[in-house]
């Protein structure tokens, strides 16, 4: 048996199959299909300190082999988190990380400070790469110097492992990469969705209610795999690598990057049992391969 | 009964085209889960094993049979109308091919089997109002009668006229070009049904249940609306699937399909 475990900051994954924010809501909505227990870790949906309301529809657009979506992170807030989802959490073992979202430093400030004392919440996902609400989101985490700066402010407040999510729609993720490093992150999610739109030709208008959003799905694993092995050379704290992955073998593929973790997303809307389909494969091919550490072929793609 | 949303793989026993669009699709199913199933549920279909088309397409039930006697000869029937390549590729399936899908999947309707009921259908969304005629007890024969209003454009969009004839008391039929029955909508013939006591049901295209919403106001009576909208998840994690409701945001997948007509503005179209 190969070791699965992966580390993150002090927090230890019991395999590296998590689930992404925003397709898997608040822990409990696939529990029918399987126990969440079973996963790495549970990317909880965005959260904001007051509650949203999210995007007008249309919100989806099926592309080729992609998804649109411009939710706008729609979320019941965290008053209403701590008092009506955290409870559910109670029944799954496994970690469970929050998805901070803010429009100001001071939100995301305010809001970790808040999560660091929910029991429950065992990590933060640091989102400044949301590219469907108009402030804060993306526009922190498109510049090196205001990527690093919330991340500071973040991790002085903050003493459970912080992991921070680089958006793709950057000249070179590698200078964000580095900056959440130096801002003292203890993991990096690579990556959020790429920005897209698509566009009625009978209405001649956008498809969606925000007109623009991001794009996920197997259409942007090629882009991803490439930004996973980027930020690989450039930082050494741990990656959770995504986008696209729908089987184990896509797996693999972010594994010999250079993720050390994965994150399933739209492949749960496609095949609810995508990230325990995708957590056997990985077992037998890890076993078939001979591999008893994990780490042995994170970023062996690189090698020589 | 069970209530478990369920990943199957179905096997397709037979495909009847209805009409040059639609065609009449029946699974195999383990009965206990056709038991389960209710009026306004539906399934999530995976039109290929593929990447393109990528996502589920949602199918309302248009019946479940369970088989009493055999756990695994329950039947359950789909109309799949073809407006695009997910819904010609379920179209096209032969028997014997299995098919992917999740199930059952939202909110059914909540009927009072003692009180009249009046259905009214356009289009394919004759599909859960057949399923939901043929679970109301008495068939049309009992004390309670079932009056079913149904439009189309043309006499040869009609599908499953004999079947729920035979589920209701009363079928009157509207069609745009007057090719059979009452010319004109649907909800001209179902207007002078609409009386207090009786409950509504309705499901079809945007414009003919916006237009029922106000024939209800006038009346102060509230009907039973089952709502379309573009899905990702199909379970309630993603809130992709939302329409404008009066209390905020509906997931069609969970909130809805079917919702009450007191909760909406209008109903959404794209
Ligand atoms: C709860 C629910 C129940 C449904 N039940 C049924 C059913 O019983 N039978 C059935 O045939 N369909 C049903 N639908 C609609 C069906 O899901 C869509 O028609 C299907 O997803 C379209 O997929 P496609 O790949 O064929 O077309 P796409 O390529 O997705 O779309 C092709 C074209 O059709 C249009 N279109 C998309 N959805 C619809 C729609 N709902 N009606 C008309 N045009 C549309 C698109 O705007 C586009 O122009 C249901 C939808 C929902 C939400
Ligand atoms: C419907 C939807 C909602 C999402 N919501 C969030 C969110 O709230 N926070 C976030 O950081 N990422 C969000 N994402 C991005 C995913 O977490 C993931 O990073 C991205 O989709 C790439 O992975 P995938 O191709 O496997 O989906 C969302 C993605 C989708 C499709
Ligand atoms: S389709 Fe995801 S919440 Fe409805």
């Amino acid at each position: 048996m190969t070791d699965l475990s992966v580390r993150i900051g002090t927090l230890t994954l019991k395999n590296p199959v998590t689930v992404a924010s925003g397709t898997f809501g608040y822990g409990t909505e696939f529990a029918d299909f399987y126990d969440p227990s079973r996963l790495g870790a549970v990317f909880l949906k965005g959260l904001s300190l007051e509650e949203r309301e999210g995007n007008p529809p249309q919100r989806l657009v099926e592309t080729p082999s992609g998804l649109l979506n411009a939710i706008g992170l729609q979320n019941v807030g965290f008053d209403r988190f701590v008092a009506e989802k955290t409870p559910a959490l109670e029944g799954i073992d496994t970690a469970t990380i929050a998805n901070v979202c803010g429009k100001t430093i001071e939100d995301y400030v305010e809001l970790a400070r808040r999560l660091a004392e929910i029991d429950r919440i065992d990590a933060a996902e640091l989102n400044i790469s949301c590219p469907n609400v108009r402030h804060g989101g993306m526009a922190f985490g498109c510049a090196p110097d205001s990527t690093e700066k919330i991340t500071r402010a973040v991790r002085e407040v903050y003493p459970k492992p912080l992991i921070v999510k680089l958006t793709p729609n950057v000249t070179d993720i590698r200078d964000t990469a580095r900056a959440a490093e130096a801002g003292g992150a203890d993991a990096l999610s690579v990556v959020n969705t790429f920005l897209g739109m698509a566009i009625d030709i009978d209405t001649r208008r956008p498809k969606l209610g925000n007109r623009t959003g991001g794009l996920s799905g197997p259409a942007i694993r090629p882009l991803a795999v490439r930004m996973v092995w980027d930020c690989f050379g450039a930082v050494k704290i741990p990656i959770v690598g995504q986008g696209g992955i729908s089987e184990w073998r896509d797996a693999v593929e972010f594994l010999l990057a250079g993720a050390s973790a994965l994150s399933i997303g739209t492949a749960n809307f496609v095949n609810p049992t995508a990230p325990i389909d995708v957590l056997e494969g990985l077992e037998r091919w890890l076993a078939d391969q001979g591999v008893s550490s994990l780490s042995e072929i994170v970023g062996a793609a690189q090698a020589g | 009964m069970i209530e478990t949303k369920r990943k199957l793989l179905l096997e397709l026993a037979a495909s009847k085209p209805l009409n040059a669009s639609t065609c009449l699709l029946t699974f195999r199913i383990e009965s206990d889960v056709a038991a389960s199933c209710r009026p306004g549920q539906f399934f999530n279909f995976r039109p290929l094993d593929s990447t393109a088309p990528l996502l589920r397409r949602p199918i309302s039930i248009c019946d479940a049979r369970p088989d009493a006697a055999h756990s695994d000869a329950g039947e359950i029937d789909f109309l799949v109308k073809i407006v695009g390549e997910g819904t010609r590729l379920l179209a096209v399936q032969a028997p014997g091919t299995t098919v992917d899908v999740v199930g059952p999947l939202g909110n059914p309707f909540t009927p009072d089997p003692t009180r009249p009921s009046l259905l009214i259908a356009g289009g394919v969304g004759v599909a859960p109002l057949h399923f939901l005629a043929r679970s109301l007890p008495a068939h049309g024969g009992g004390d309670a009668p079932i009056t079913f209003c149904y439009g189309a454009r043309t006499q040869r969009d009609f599908v499953l006229l004999d079947r729920i004839e035979r589920a209701t008391s009363d079928l009157i039929l509207a069609t745009e070009d007057g090719s059979l029955g009452h010319k004109g909508l649907v909800t001209e013939i179902a207007e002078p049904f609409l009386a207090d006591g009786t409950q509504i049901f309705v499901c079809g295209p945007s414009p003919m249940m916006n237009a029922m919403l106000p024939l209800l106001r006038e009346r102060g009576l509230t009907a039973q609306l089952s709502l379309e909208n573009q899905m990702g998840c199909g379970v309630g994690a993603c809130q992709g699937c939302v329409v404008p409701g009066r209390q905020g945001h509906i997931r069609v997948c969970c909130d809805g399909p079917v919702v009450s007509s007191e909760d909406l503005e209008s109903v959404f179209s794209d």
